[in-house]
C-alpha cells in the first residue's frame, strides 16, 4: 500500500525527482511528520476546516459517524477497513480522506515514469519513501527493476529497521540509499523510536560493504539528539562505515504536527522547529576536522 | 552581478515614480491634436495626422527631471496619461468628472482639464475610431460586443502597436538618413497614377513627421543646454552637456556611442506611444541592436560598466513614466496600467556561416543585472530561451527571478523558430524573432500589429451558452440557438456536448473575425500610424502604412479567456453526470442557476472540485477534452485571414492566443457559475495556467498538462504563470534545479513561455484566510513539503513569519 506520490522533490537525491510514500512503518518515532504512513492499512484523517456545516455524506455512508452540530463524532476504533474503503471519495470537500491506496506495480511505474523527462535533464530519479518502504520489499524491488530497466535511477529513504534480507533483495537496484541514523545510544533510541538500534547498526555494516552511494541522514530532534556529543557520536559511527562519504544533518521541523489532529492521535513532540543554527555547524566542523565525511545541513 | 545595489539618484527617480498614486492627466495631445485637425480639414487623414504630431511635438512641453541620463517625457507632468481623442471621445466625456474616484486605476484631474477635454470632444463625436466602428457594425455584431462575450473595446479605442519596430535601421541611418530614403522615394513615385497619388500621402506624412521628430529633439538639446547653464553641481552640469550634445548629435545622425543609441531608440519608443497610445510598444532584441556600441565603449574606456546600468536604469524609469489612461472597465482588463514595453534578451543568432549560436553577450547581461537591481514593472524583460543557452546566464536569470517581481519570462527558441519558418517565416528572419508586450512573438520591424491583441472570446461563457439552448447565462440573449439543454436533460450523451460546444464556439470565432474586419477597416482608414509604419519593413518601400499591408509579415491572434474553466467544466460534466451518473444534468443546471447557493448546491459544488480531474495535474481524462475542445477553436480561425491578406504581407492569416493578461479577472466578472465550480462573478484562469489552486501536484504535472496543448498552433502564446516558494530557490542547489525544470520543460516539452512569481508573505497570508484558492501552495523544507493550506495555523504562521524574513 502507498500513500502519496510526490513529484518535482528536490531535496530526497539529486536532481529533480518522483517520491513514492509506501505505508507502514517498523518504527513510531516521536516526531514523525507523516504518522498517517506509520500503519500499514487504510488511515481516516478529518480536517473539520473545511468541513461543511449540515452535510450528512458521510455520516450516511458510515454508521459510525455522527453530526453533532459543527463538528463530526467519529468513532474511529469502530471503523473497519471495509468501511474506510467505502467512505473514499465521500467527502465533497475532502475534509474527510481516506489515506492509503493498494499499490499496482504497473500503475506505479507509469505514474513514476511521468517525469521521466524531468530526471534525465536533471540527473534525478525516483525516490522510495514512506513510511518505511523496505518493509514492502517486493515492490520496490520490482518496480525500481523497471525503472533501471528504463534507465531511470533509484533512491531509497529508508529507516534501516527492517530484516536485512530486504535490504539485500533491492540493494542491486538502487543507487543511493539515504539511510537514517538518528541515535548511537539503544534505550534512549528505543525510548523514541521503539525499535532497537543494534538491528539498524547491523544492517548499516553490512549495507555500507554493498550500497552503491550511502548517504547517512540524521534528523536532529530537540531533546532527543540536539547534542555535540550525540551528534558526534552518530557522526563517529557513520565514520566508521566503509564507503560512506556524506551525511545530512535534518533540523526538526513540525509541518506535519497537523496531522496528528487530523488523525485524532496526541503529538508529544516539541511544537517548535529546531532552532539551534551553531550546533549543526559545530557538528559539521568536528565532521571537517575528525572525519572524511562531507556534511550538509538539511540535505 | 551584484543584484543588491541601486545608485541613489535611481532610487529617488523610483520612489517618486511609484509613490504617484493617482497620476494626472495631460491634456496638451488632445487639444494640439484638435486644432491641426480642424485647420487641416481638406487634407486626406494621413496628412491631418501627421501635421498633427507636429503640431504637438512643436507646442507641446517638455522636462527633463530627476537628474535623468535619458530624457524625452511623454506628457506635460510626471506619469501624466495624455488624451487620444481620435480614438474614443466616448468614454472620456462619460467618465472625465469621475476619474479621481475611480478604484484602483484613478486619475487627478483638475477643474481645467474637465474644462479643456469638454472643449473638444463636441468636435471628435462621429469622428472617432470608436464610433466609425459602430457605424459599420451590425446590430448582431454591437449586441453580442455588449454581452461582453466577445471584447474588442481595447481594439476601437486605442491603437494597436504591440510590436517592435527596427531599431536596427534607425541607429545605421539616423532620423536623417530615413529622412533622405524617403525624400528619395517620393522623388521616384509616380502621382500620375491612382496608387501614386496615394503613395504620395503616406510619403509626404512620413518626411513631416520625421522633420518633426528631429526638430522636437533639438528642443531637448536646447533645453539641455539652458539647464547646464545654471546648474550649480558641475557633475551634473557635464551630464547635461553631454546630454545636449547628445541629443544634437542624434536629432539627424547615426548615434557614435552606448549612450546616444539608448537615447535615441527611447525617443523612438517615445514617440510611437506619442503618435498612438496602443501598448505593448517593444524594443526587440535590445542586447543584440545596442551591442556594438557597448562593447565598443566599454573596450575603449569611455564607458564604466556602472554608467552603463545606470543609463540602462533611467532609461527603464523613463518607460515607467510612460502612462496610458483606459476606459473603467477596460482598465479592469489591465490591472494597474502597464504598458508592457517588452526587452528582449538571450536567443540565439545566425554566425557567418548561417549557423544558429548563442547570442548572449555583455550587454545581455548588463540588461538582466539593471533590471535585477531595479526591480520594476517596466521593461517586461523576457530571456530567450534555448538548449545551448549559457548555463550560468540561466542560473542569473533565476537569481534575478529570485528577487521576486516576476520577471524575467522566458520564452522558447525551440518551438518559436520552427513554428515559425513552418509558418513560411524566413529562416534568419526567426532566428531574430522578439518577445512583444507580455509573452507574444514577432520578427522586429517586420511585422504588423497585434501578433497578439486582437479581440478576446470568453470561452466559459461560450461553454455556458453550449450547454443551455444557446442562451448567454449573463444576459438572457440566445445567438445561435439550439435545442438542447442541461436543464431540460436531453443531452444523449457527452458527445452531444462537445458537439454544441464546437457549433458555439465556431460561430463566436466568426464573429470576432467580423469584428475584427470592421475595427481594422476604420484604423486603416482614420488612424494611420505613420512613424512607426516608417520603421516596419517594407512600408516604405511599397508606399502603405501598416494597416494598408506594408509589413513583410502579418499574422495576429486574438485571445481566448478561461482555458482551464473549459477543461475543468467538461470534464466535471463527462465524469460525474456521463460516466458515473452521480449527477443528473438537471440538478447540475439547477446548481448553476442557483450559482451553488444553499448547503446541498453547495456540496454539489465541492464534488465538481474535488471528484473531477482538473487540467494542470497531468491527467489525460481532462488536458485531452481541453485539447479536443480548443482545436475546434484553433481549426476555425484557419479558415480566416485578416484585412491585408493578399496585399503585400506574407502570412495574413490567424492563429490562436492566450496571453490574456489580467482579463480573466474583468472576464471572470461578467460570467456566471460554470461546471468547473466556479462562483459567478469570480475569477476565470489565467492564460493557459490551471485555475488558480487547482494544480496540485507540483510545476511538472503542469509542464505535462500544458504540453498537452497544441502550443505550435497557439503562436499567439501560452502562457504559463507559476507561484514559488521563496524556500524553492533558497540554495545554489535549488536553484540550479529550477533551471533544469525549465530546461526540461522547454527541451523536451517545448513549452512556449513560462512566467514565476516567488510567492510573497501577502499570499501566504491570502492562502491562510482563503484556503480553497491556494490549494497547489507547496512549502518545502529539507526531505518534506507539504501543502500550505494543510498546514496547523501555527506552522501556517511560522512560514509566513520566515518568508518575511527571507525577501
Amino acid at each position: 500500500m502507498y500513500f502519496n506520490i510526490q513529484r518535482f522533490s528536490t531535496h530526497d537525491g539529486d536532481g529533480i525527482r518522483t517520491m513514492l510514500f509506501l505505508k507502514g512503518c517498523s518504527l513510531s518515532c516521536a516526531w514523525c511528520q507523516n504518522p498517517e504512513s506509520q500503519s500499514p492499512k487504510y488511515s481516516l484523517l478529518y480536517d473539520q476546516r473545511s468541513c461543511l456545516d449540515e452535510c450528512q455524506m458521510c455520516a450516511a455512508a458510515c454508521s459510525h459517524i455522527q453530526r453533532q452540530s459543527e463538528q463530526l463524532c467519529i468513532e474511529r476504533s469502530m471503523i473497519d477497513q471495509q468501511q474506510l474503503i467505502a467512505l473514499q471519495q465521500v467527502c465533497p470537500t475532502e475534509a474527510l480522506s481516506v489515506c492509503g491506496q493498494p499499490a499496482d506495480a504497473d500503475e506505479l511505474l507509469a505514474e513514476l515514469l511521468r517525469d521521466k523527462p524531468f530526471y534525465q535533464q536533471s540527473g534525478g530519479g525516483v525516490t522510495f519513501s514512506g513510511g518505511e518502504p523496505l518493509l514492502q520489499p517486493q515492490l520496490v524491488t520490482d518496480l525500481a527493476q523497471r525503472l533501471q530497466q528504463q534507465s531511470v535511477s533509484s533512491a531509497v529513504e529508508t529507516c534501516m529497521h527492517v530484516p536485512w534480507k530486504n535490504i539485500e533483495l533491492v540493494a542491486p537496484h538502487i543507487d543511493c540509499w539515504l539511510a537514517d541514523l538518528k541515535h548511537t545510544d539503544a534505550a534512549k533510541f528505543n525510548l523514541w523510536a521503539h525499535g532497537s538500534i543494534d538491528r539498524i547498526k547491523q544492517n548499516f555494516a553490512r549495507l555500507a560493504a554493498i550500497a552503491k552511494r550511502l548517504v547517512v541522514r540524521v534528523p536532529v530532534v530537540p531533546g532527543f539528539n540536539d547534542s555535540i556529543e550525540e551528534l558526534r557520536s552518530i557522526i563517529d559511527f557513520a565514520e566508521s562505515l566503509s564507503n560512506c562519504h556524506e551525511l545530512h544533518l535534518l533540523p526538526y521541523h513540525t509541518l506535519g504536527i497537523n496531522k496528528y489532529r487530523l488523525l485524532d492521535q496526541p503529538y508529544e513532540c516539541a511544537d517548535k522547529p529546531l532552532n539551534k543554527p551553531e550546533l549543526l555547524q559545530d557538528a559539521q566542523a568536528y565532521a571537517h576536522s575528525n572525519t572524511h565525511l562531507d556534511v550538509v545541513i538539511r540535505g | 552581478m551584484n543584484l543588491n545595489f541601486l545608485p541613489e539618484r535611481i532610487k529617488a527617480h523610483k520612489s517618486a515614480l511609484v509613490n504617484i498614486v493617482t497620476p494626472p492627466i495631460c491634456t496638451e495631445r488632445a487639444e494640439a491634436y484638435t486644432r491641426a485637425y480642424q485647420a487641416n480639414e481638406d487634407k486626406p487623414v494621413i496628412v491631418q495626422r501627421a501635421l498633427a504630431l507636429q503640431e504637438h511635438l512643436r507646442t507641446r512641453t517638455i522636462w527633463i527631471k530627476h537628474d535623468e541620463l535619458i530624457v524625452g517625457n511623454q506628457a506635460s507632468k510626471v506619469r501624466a496619461a495624455p488624451i487620444f481623442p481620435e480614438y474614443t471621445v466616448r468614454w472620456i466625456e462619460a467618465e472625465i468628472d469621475q476619474l479621481a474616484d475611480r478604484p484602483g486605476a484613478g486619475f487627478a484631474v483638475t477643474e481645467r482639464d474637465k474644462r479643456a477635454i469638454h472643449a473638444i470632444t463636441p468636435y471628435w463625436r462621429g469622428k472617432t475610431v470608436q464610433d466609425r466602428c459602430y457605424g459599420l457594425f451590425s446590430d448582431e455584431q454591437q449586441d453580442i460586443l455588449a454581452s461582453t462575450i466577445i471584447k474588442a473595446e481595447g481594439n476601437m479605442t486605442s491603437g494597436d502597436a504591440h510590436l517592435a519596430v527596427d531599431n536596427d535601421k534607425i541607429l545605421a541611418v539616423g532620423l536623417g538618413g530615413l529622412l533622405a530614403e524617403v525624400k528619395q522615394r517620393r522623388a521616384a513615385n509616380d502621382v500620375a497614377t491612382l496608387e501614386g497619388l496615394h503613395k504620395e500621402q503616406f510619403y509626404k506624412s512620413v518626411e513631416i513627421v520625421v522633420s518633426a521628430i528631429e526638430q522636437h529633439i533639438i528642443r531637448f538639446a536646447d533645453l539641455a543646454s539652458t539647464m547646464a547653464a545654471s546648474e550649480q553641481r558641475p557633475d551634473r552640469q557635464l551630464e547635461l552637456l553631454q546630454i545636449a550634445e547628445n541629443c544634437y548629435h542624434i536629432a539627424k545622425q547615426p548615434p557614435k556611442n552606448f549612450w546616444q543609441a539608448l537615447q535615441l531608440s527611447y525617443f523612438v519608443q517615445l514617440i510611437l506611444q506619442i503618435e498612438s497610445n496602443g501598448h505593448s510598444v517593444s524594443f526587440g532584441r535590445m542586447d543584440q541592436f545596442l551591442h556594438r556600441f557597448y562593447q565598443a565603449d566599454i573596450d575603449s574606456g569611455v564607458l564604466s560598466p556602472e554608467m552603463a546600468l545606470e543609463m540602462l536604469q533611467s532609461c527603464w524609469l523613463k518607460l515607467l513614466e510612460v502612462n496610458k489612461i483606459r476606459s473603467g472597465a477596460h482598465s479592469k482588463a489591465s490591472a494597474g496600467s502597464p504598458l508592457y514595453q517588452n526587452v528582449c534578451i538571450g536567443g540565439q543568432k545566425l554566425n557567418g556561416q548561417g549557423e544558429p549560436e548563442d547570442a548572449v553577450n555583455s550587454l545581455s547581461w548588463a540588461i538582466l543585472e539593471s533590471c535585477g537591481q531595479l526591480r520594476s514593472t517596466q521593461p517586461n524583460l523576457s530571456v530567450r530561451y534555448h538548449q545551448h543557452l549559457d548555463q550560468d546566464f540561466l542560473m542569473a536569470c533565476v537569481d534575478v527571478i529570485k528577487c521576486g517581481f516576476g520577471m524575467p519570462a522566458f520564452n522558447n527558441d525551440e518551438i518559436v523558430i520552427p513554428e515559425f519558418i513552418k509558418l513560411g517565416v524566413e529562416r534568419e528572419d526567426a532566428y531574430n524573432y522578439a518577445a512583444i508586450g507580455c509573452i507574444e512573438t514577432a520578427v522586429p520591424g517586420k511585422w504588423g500589429y497585434r501578433c497578439t491583441g486582437m479581440s478576446f472570446i470568453n470561452f466559459a461563457r461560450v461553454l455556458l451558452a453550449a450547454l443551455n439552448e444557446g442562451v448567454d447565462a449573463t444576459t438572457g440573449k440566445a445567438f445561435l440557438p439550439h435545442d438542447k439543454s442541461l436543464a431540460k436533460g436531453n443531452f444523449a450523451s457527452f458527445n452531444e456536448i462537445q458537439q454544441s460546444w464546437a457549433e458555439q464556439v465556431r460561430y463566436y470565432a466568426r464573429k470576432s473575425i467580423e469584428i475584427d474586419t470592421v475595427v481594422d477597416s476604420v484604423l486603416e482608414q482614420q488612424a494611420q500610424d505613420i512613424f512607426c509604419s516608417a520603421l516596419v519593413d517594407n512600408c516604405l518601400e511599397r508606399g502603405k502604412t501598416v494597416k494598408e499591408g506594408g509589413a513583410k509579415y502579418d499574422w495576429v491572434s486574438g485571445l481566448q479567456v478561461g482555458i482551464a474553466n473549459l477543461g475543468n467544466s467538461l470534464a466535471a460534466i463527462k465524469h460525474l453526470v456521463f460516466d458515473q451518473g452521480q449527477l443528473s444534468q438537471a440538478e447540475l443546471a439547477q446548481a448553476l442557476a442557483d450559482d451553488f447557493d444553499g448547503p446541498e448546491h453547495e456540496q454539489l459544488r465541492q464534488r465538481l472540485i474535488n471528484h473531477a480531474p482538473k487540467y494542470g495535474n497531468d491527467d489525460d481524462s481532462v488536458d485531452l477534452l481541453l485539447a479536443k475542445a480548443y482545436q475546434v477553436y484553433v481549426d476555425e480561425l484557419a479558415k480566416f485571414v485578416n484585412t491585408r491578406f493578399g496585399r503585400g504581407p506574407i502570412g495574413g492569416g490567424y492563429y490562436a492566443g492566450t496571453s490574456s493578461i489580467s482579463a480573466n479577472v474583468p472576464f471572470g466578472a461578467s460570467t456566471m457559475a460554470t461546471p468547473d465550480g466556479r462562483k459567478a462573478h469570480s475569477p476565470l484562469a489565467e492564460g493557459a495556467s490551471p485555475s488558480s489552486g487547482s494544480d496540485r501536484l507540483g510545476p511538472t504535472a503542469v509542464y505535462n498538462s500544458v504540453g498537452k496543448l497544441q502550443a505550435d498552433k497557439i503562436l499567439g502564446g501560452v502562457l504559463l504563470n507559476q507561484k514559488l516558494s521563496p524556500a524553492a530557490v533558497a540554495t545554489d542547489s535549488d536553484k540550479q534545479k529550477l533551471s533544469m525544470l525549465i530546461r526540461t520543460f522547454f527541451n523536451f516539452h517545448k513549452g512556449w513561455h513560462v512566467q514565476y512569481n516567488i510567492v510573497s508573505r501577502d499570499t501566504l497570508l491570502a492562502a491562510k484566510q482563503a484556503p480553497e484558492n491556494y490549494r497547489d501552495l507547496v512549502v518545502r523544507v529539507a526531505g518534506y513539503s507539504a501543502f500550505f493550506t494543510a498546514l496547523s495555523p501555527d506552522a501556517q504562521d511560522d512560514i509566513i513569519a520566515r518568508t518575511e524574513h527571507q525577501l
